[in-house]
């Protein structure tokens, strides 16, 4: 009992002590002599006098009051310091052509400054190479902003024009070009200040002063990513970054350099491979999206497996091979990978890797786009595929986000669907897997819908025109009709419009085949012009020759038919990416013209054979035709690109 | 020669004339007249002095109870395309001591955000301070830092404050390094309904942002409100939250560690010209009836107009508050409400809004 009782005063004075301490560490500090200083500085950048980059290997001095706007990548900086009254821009870019200092002091030199407004141009008054403290050569650049010429009288002017001074420097394979401005009356009483800012620059970075602050260490490091409107997290790669605004629902993250600016140029030979071929048909990174919620009975395997079928469906086997089909095990997720090379360009293949994630009653999506040139470096792909399985899904959502439906499990996309000119009477009856151009919504511009969605093309050579054009999703079909008055002959217009097509070097080399057939219902000529690439061949044409590259999503076929009714002409033209072509589409695409009537007429229905015409009689040796001839019915451009 | 002599003479007399009659009349008049006026320049000029003496000497007595606050506003997403060591979410406001313990009142909107609360007083010491208690609807917090025998400012009472009144407004406008920077200006008017919580206190005293949570002192030094929001681009458009708020607020901290704020559970809607500042008989809208309103829809429905509470007419929800504020949370009130013309009341008891 007696020990009992001690226990308790022992206790009840313990937590009167503990209670005590936070007010006596309060009353310690609390003196009135809190440093605010010390208190608002960022610890760990306290110290740091000098700013830099590594990537780029440049450094120079920061004044305690500076205010740095830099680019993403820090190869643009731009700096305002008060304590020196000077604006301070650098940047650094990449010396592609091998220039020299003197190459650069030359065409800065003949720029002729006539060719610009006045307000563009700048007075300069030095114009030389010299020698920093380092013993690197540079352009010495001084001038003055000619705007003060324009306000105030000579004398006026020279006293209050700004001091501006570039330096050109070539390091490292970069041409870096500081620029310093400063306050005219301030540089007159104080030259040695700005000699201090201009002098403190130093095109190396040194990794081991601790005073130097590296304007990317922001995202030098591996960090968590929380999306905390969708529920999710991941680990952003060093030297990657969101883009766009937090807290999206599709949230996209890239690097922010090349390998060879990170890692440098050992693999030298890829990079210079890639130079010409570096047209990408996507967007580089990892996008993260909340796709829509999941029934209940939804798996992530049912849906890619939905998402392969689809792309069985709409893309040419020729064109992707699937890598890797697998459930995958990330915590308790529900997930599914599926990685996909695509060849649709052969010059610069890429890979998709998709994670398609079930939980929290939504469906998200991770996919990764990687040129596959990258894929094969180990350092790249390890980042890549690190930060994809890094995904994880967290309960820290908005209180606002509710059901989001997936549209496309409401509607029966067999559903019939007719789309018709207005004037003509020129019809077809498609499914509802044909998208029309949306009208019911003008993107807040309810006052100009008319404008906006008037669908309607005009070509020369023909009046009175009218069209419609619809088009298909995951495949990228376009369907146009046209109708208008044309009063030249029938075989006229196909001759001049079949020969501007065999024209096409893609077709005169075999790349590419046109066939043109005719039928006749009654008094009514019916033509049907197909315009083929073999991928085959032009696969094999671009191996031979490296500076021939092309993108199979951005080459079509073509499929025409064209009708003269007394002096109107229907055409009717379908376009499938070559990537795209596949009997599925092609399927798509046949069934167009069977479930269409011009006049009332399906003259599919009627039609009992095609004759086929052989090429030769649309070559005119005389190549007197006019452009206008060939684009009267449709862009002969849009064939190729 | 004659001929120019006598025009001469002529308009020497024209022009001459004027000045007697201006002559009599200074003369006539009056010596008195002016010596009286040269008394009364003498003696405003006295009074103007002893004014001066007074406002210098109010200031310099009530600096000593006006503080600078200053903190980081953790709210903003620090943004990657910009670097400084200047930390770019600093924001400041004023205060002023009301016990000499250490208890400062300022708005909440000044400290809502802050992630560490620190105090400069007039003497240039900085205090880190504690959030005692903070209330978002009528935009006041108190804070506590850690000194004592601090000259705490007295509240004026409700019904000296009188339109007209000279007022000093002092605090840190704009830049940190203007602390304690005062300007002078009248009680331009009372019960003004800025918002739609309460009404304010309008004064042309220059107000500027970082004025906020500072005092507005009357001639005699007491506090007769906390410099809030002013109009931008306009000039002499400066509103305070009048010191009847202020005691209330802390009235009720004191009392209850909390503002008990009154709930009746009905949504209105104000009509337009209330709005717009139009006098009106129009009463409030009824909208809708929350599920724990004090009346159920049996008693009241949408449409109906609330005319008056315990007799007091309301034609804006700043009003209605107002009225509510004179009561407490079990409080018996007479809602008068009407539809189709026909007046009839309810008598609730009022509940509390948490």
């Amino acid at each position: 009992m007696k020990y009992k009782r001690l226990c308790i005063i022992l206790v009840a004075c313990l937590l009167v002590f503990t209670a005590s301490i936070p007010s006596y560490a309060l009353a310690l500090k609390d003196d009135g002599t809190i440093d605010l200083y010390e208190v608002f500085s960022n610890k760990k950048d306290r110290m740091k006098t000098e700013v830099g980059s590594r990537i780029f290997k440049w450094s120079m001095h920061l004044p305690d009051d500076a205010i740095v706007y830099k680019s993403d990548k820090v190869n643009y900086f731009n700096m305002y310091t008060e304590s020196y009254r000077s604006s301070v821009s650098l940047e650094v870019i990449k010396n592609e052509q091998k220039y020299t200092l003197e190459d650069i002091l030359y065409s800065k030199q003949m720029n002729n400054p006539d060719s610009y407004y006045w307000y563009f141009s700048q007075k300069e008054f030095t114009f030389n190479i010299e020698q920093d403290a380092q013993g690197e050569k540079y352009i010495r650049i001084v001038k003055m902003d000619p705007f003060y010429d324009y306000y105030l009288v000579d004398d006026a002017a020279e006293e209050f024009s700004s001091y501006i001074e570039n330096r050109i420097y070539i390091k490292n394979d970069y041409i870096y070009n500081l620029e310093i401005s400063m306050e005219g009356k301030y540089y007159r009483e104080n030259p040695e200040m700005f000699r201090k800012l201009v002098s403190s620059l130093i095109l190396d970075y040194d990794e081991n002063n601790p005073y130097l602050k590296e304007l990317s260490d922001s995202v030098s490091e591996h960090r968590d990513y929380e999306n905390t409107s969708y529920g999710w997290r991941i680990t952003v790669n060093p030297y990657w970054k969101e883009e766009g605004i937090s807290n999206a629902r599709v949230q996209h993250f890239t690097a922010v350099y090349s390998h060879e600016e990170i890692y440098g140029s050992d693999e030298s030979d890829n990079e210079k491979e890639a130079d010409f071929n570096n047209y990408q048909s996507f967007r580089e990174g990892i996008t993260v999206s909340l796709v829509s919620s999941a029934l209940p009975t939804e798996t992530s395997e049912d849906w890619a497996q939905e998402e392969i079928e689809k792309l069985q469906q709409n893309y040419n086997d020729k064109v992707y091979e699937v890598l890797i089909s697998e459930k995958m095990n990330l915590g308790n997720m529900d997930a599914y990978r599926v990685k996909v090379k695509y060849n649709t360009v052969p010059k610069n293949p890429y890979i998709v890797d998709t994670l398609y994630v079930i939980g929290n009653g939504y469906k998200y999506s991770v996919v990764a786009n990687i040129p596959v040139k990258k894929y094969n470096e180990a350092k790249t792909r390890e980042a890549f595929e690190t930060m994809l399985k890094s995904f994880k899904l967290t309960n820290q959502r908005s209180k606002y986000l509710g059901k989001i439906l997936d549209p496309t499990s409401l509607i029966n996309w067999n559903d019939s669907k007719e789309i018709k000119t207005k004037k003509y009477n020129f019809n077809a009856n498609l499914t509802k897997n044909w998208h029309t151009y949306d009208s019911f919504y003008s993107g807040g511009y309810g006052y100009y819908d008319d404008y906006y969605y008037y669908d309607t093309y005009y070509y020369s050579g023909m009046s009175n025109q009218e069209s419609v054009s619809a088009y298909q999703k995951d495949n990228n079909m376009n369907l146009m009709m046209m109708a208008g008055f044309d009063t030249r002959n029938f075989d006229d217009i196909i001759k001049n419009y079949v020969q501007a097509l065999l024209e096409t070097d893609e077709v005169r080399i075999g790349l590419a085949n046109i066939e043109v057939s005719s039928a006749t219902v009654g008094t009514v000529n019916i033509y049907r012009i197909i315009t083929e690439y073999d991928l085959d061949a032009i696969n094999q044409f671009a191996k031979a020759d490296e500076t021939k590259s092309y993108d199979y999503n951005s080459i079509s076929n073509q499929y025409t038919y064209a009708v003269k009714i007394g002096n109107d002409l229907y055409t009717q033209t379908v376009t499938i990416p070559l990537a795209n072509t596949t009997d599925h589409t092609k399927n798509e695409m046949q069934q167009v013209w069977e479930n269409t009537q011009i006049v009332g007429v399906n003259y599919n229905q009627r039609i009992t054979n095609w004759n086929k015409h052989n090429n030769s009689k649309f070559q005119d040796t005389q190549q007197d035709f006019l452009l206008e001839d060939f684009s009267s019915f449709e862009e002969l451009a849009k064939l190729i690109y | 020669m004659k001929k120019f002599i006598a025009l001469l003479m002529i308009i020497t007399v024209v022009f001459v004339q004027p000045l007697a009659v201006f002559a009599e009349d200074t003369a006539v008049g009056t010596q008195k007249n002016v010596e009286a006026l040269v008394k009364d320049i003498i003696e405003e000029m006295l009074n103007q002095g002893k004014e001066d003496q007074q406002v210098a000497k109010l200031v310099d007595e009530i600096n000593q109870s006006v503080v600078a606050i200053i903190g980081r506003n953790k709210s903003y997403r620090e943004q990657d395309y910009v670097y400084s060591k200047m930390p770019s979410n600093l924001q400041h406001g004023s205060g002023v001591v009301i016990t000499s313990n250490g208890q400062i009142i300022t708005n909440n909107h000044v400290v809502k955000d802050m992630e560490e609360i620190y105090v400069v007083m007039y003497d240039g010491k900085a205090y880190s301070a504690q959030l005692l208690y903070n209330d978002e609807e009528i935009d006041l917090a108190l804070i506590k830092i850690n000194r004592s025998e601090l000259k705490p400012v007295e509240l004026e009472t409700a019904d000296n404050v009188k339109v007209g009144n000279t007022v000093i407004a002092i605090g840190t406008p704009l830049y940190f390094g203007y602390r304690n920077s005062a300007s002078k200006g009248i009680i331009s008017g009372l019960n003004r309904p800025v918002d739609q919580t309460y009404t304010y206190l309008q004064t042309d005293a220059s107000i500027n942002p970082g004025n906020s949570g500072g005092p507005l002192i009357n001639m005699s030094g007491k506090l007769v409100g906390i410099n809030t929001l002013g109009y931008m681009f306009y000039s002499g458009m400066n509103f305070a939250i009048p010191v009847e708020n202020v005691s209330y607020f802390l009235d009720h901290y004191n009392q209850f560690g909390r503002i008990r704020r009154c709930y009746t559970g009905i949504q209105f809607e104000e009509n337009w010209a209330a709005m717009l500042g139009i006098p009106t008989d129009q009463g409030l809208r009824v909208v809708t009836l929350r599920e724990d309103a004090v009346v159920t829809s049996d008693q009241l429905q949408e449409g109906d107009i609330l005319e008056a509470i315990d007799g007091v007419k309301t034609s804006s929800i700043a009003a209605y508050n107002e009225i509510l504020k004179r009561h407490l949370p079990g409080n018996q009130v007479t809602l008068t409400f009407s539809r189709d013309n026909e007046d009839f009341d309810i008598k609730v008891t009022l509940k509390e809004r948490y």
